[in-house]
């Protein structure tokens, strides 16, 4: 479409009732006037009124083709939508007050929902930036499988010497239980389940 | 009526429309279509009805302007007249029909060798 004729159309949006009078008004003096040269040709007002609208072919098809062009046909359409349904709406306040606390209950139990999976699976680290680019190290022993935690001094060193990654969290701090010698003991913060870190 | 009548060619409403207005001045729509009937000899068979979207459109791209104004039969009614880009549009589009109806009918010429 072009601009200019946009233009034009949106306008019209405005003008609606007004054009819609414009057109009823038009059509009519259109009538009027081959009505009477029709009569001046000797036809009876009968005859002359009938022939006038042959002539002029379906005037609902005219408004409507006329209305297909004069402005923006959806919009008006979307208008009127929106008109007839709050027209509804207001004429069956029960029904309404039914439709509304489906949609707030629907709507803020499918929030929380999102907020969990958001929470737990997609971004279980919420003050970490970019957490697509995160990657999890694990520590393994040699011929055994599966994976353990990685122990604070390894934590350190790789934390001091990787140039690889920007910054390593460790997850989760744990104790363990250690012999030394004949006694066991508490060492808390010793180990971290798991390291994150971010490139 | 013995002859046949023929329908308004798409788009050629336009062209049958400006060249009306260029030739009458302001005129309004009954008035068009009561023109391009006796132009043609009664030969083209109108709907008159289809003169409004078509003014409509032609309203819309600046190539006409319409007032309200008052008829000979002191009847309200809305004259249509003719921007200058109107002219200029009329100027292309004649050029274009003739070009088209002379390659058509250069082809109708031809005969087999």
């Amino acid at each position: 479409m072009v601009l200019r004729t946009f233009l034009w159309r949106l306008r019209a949006l405005f003008l609606r009732r007004r054009l819609e009078d414009e057109l009823a008004d038009e059509i009519r003096s259109h009538l009027e006037m081959q009505i009477e040269d029709n009569q001046r040709r000797g036809m009876s007002p009968e005859e002359a009124r009938l022939d006038a609208v042959r002539q002029f072919g379906g005037i609902e098809q005219v408004k409507e083709e006329y209305r297909d062009h004069r402005s923006l046909r959806f919009v008006e359409t979307i208008f009127q939508d929106v008109r007839f349904g709050l027209r509804g709406l207001r004429h069956n306040p029960g029904f309404t007050l039914l439709a509304l606390l489906c949609l707030t209950v629907g709507i803020s139990a499918t929030t929380a929902a999102f907020s969990w999976i958001e929470g737990i699976l997609l971004k279980p680290y919420p003050a970490v930036a970019n957490q697509d680019r995160m990657v999890a190290v694990a520590g393994t022993t040699r011929g055994a499988s599966g994976f353990n935690a990685v122990s604070w001094p390894d934590f350190q060193d790789l934390q001091k010497n990787s140039t690889l990654m920007d910054w390593f969290i460790a997850d989760r701090l744990f104790g363990t239980t250690l012999s030394v010698g004949d006694r066991a003991e508490r060492a808390a913060g010793a180990l971290c389940r798991r390291i994150i870190f971010r490139r | 009526m013995v002859t046949q009548r023929n329908e308004v060619l798409p788009g050629t409403l336009n062209l049958l429309v400006l060249k009306t207005l260029v030739t009458l001045g302001p005129l309004h729509g009954y008035g068009i279509a009561r023109r391009i009937e006796q132009v043609s000899g009664d030969l083209l068979q109108l709907n008159q009805g289809t003169i409004y979207p078509a003014l409509l459109k032609l309203e819309q791209m600046g190539w006409i302007r319409s007032k309200w104004g008052v008829s000979d039969s002191n009847r309200r009614a809305r004259y249509y007249s003719v921007t200058p880009r109107g002219r200029r549009q009329l100027v292309a589009e004649e050029e274009e029909w003739q070009r088209t109806s002379a390659i058509v009918a250069r082809f109708l010429k031809t005969e087999k060798a």
